[in-house]
């Protein structure tokens, strides 16, 4: 009882902050300027908006008593997708501010700094 | 009983946030000026709608959610692989 309370409490905590960091990647993709700091607010999105919230919600269901013996089946699957998300979300990311950066695709306006491209023309 | 209460409202306040969230994610999508920033967009409604399906399996006790959300961010993680190799090289793989 003692046990499972403390996995609901801290599951709870885990929900909420990151509702936060969702609802501040949200303002942050709508207002920021350029595509290289809206993938900034992405990353808020994959790392605070879903893996914190995923590992919560298996430590809700590993301490809720009343979903039976299916629980262990749940959480298992919430774990694995928690695990699959942190390896594979900032690699997909990555592949695509790159492939951004070499197509030429987006603006760079407002630009204060490329460090990239004068290590690249060889200054 | 008080603790499934406070999952409830929990999940529940979750849900009303992550929903409000996607609506500022469509509007980038429509908005976007570029190719990126619709996909990013595309992502994100991703990320959240995988953690609305497993608040939703919290609410109303259905245990095959949880594969709809393993499958999505598999789904994620290719769509971001295609976009990539496409403006690299201007080719899907065939």
């Amino acid at each position: 009882m003692i046990s499972s309370l403390i996995l609901i409490i801290i599951g709870g905590a885990l929900v909420v902050i990151g509702s936060f960091c969702s609802l501040v990647a949200a303002i942050g993709i709508l207002r920021l300027p350029n595509f290289f700091t809206r993938i900034h607010a992405l990353t808020i999105n994959i790392i605070g908006g879903t893996f914190t919230p995923l590992i919560g919600c298996g430590f809700i269901t590993l301490g809720l008593e009343t979903l039976g013996s299916e629980r262990l089946f749940i959480a298992g699957g919430i774990f694995f997708t928690a695990i699959l998300i942190v390896i594979l979300g900032p690699a997909g990311s990555h592949a695509l501010t790159r492939a951004a950066y070499r197509s030429k695709a987006v603006s760079f306006e407002p630009k204060f700094i490329n460090q990239l491209e004068k290590e690249q023309r060889g200054d | 009983m008080v603790l499934e209460d406070y999952v409830r409202i929990i999940s529940g306040v979750s849900l009303a946030i992550y929903f409000t969230s996607i609506l500022l994610y469509v509007v980038r999508l429509i908005k976007g000026p570029s190719i990126p920033d619709m996909v990013l967009a595309i992502d994100a409604i991703t990320y959240s709608s995988i953690t609305i399906f497993i608040l939703l399996m919290l609410i109303l006790n259905t245990p095959l959610l949880v594969t709809c959300a393993m499958v999505l961010s598999i789904f994620v993680y290719a769509l971001n692989i295609y976009v990539a190799k496409y403006l690299e090289s201007r080719e899907m793989g065939e």
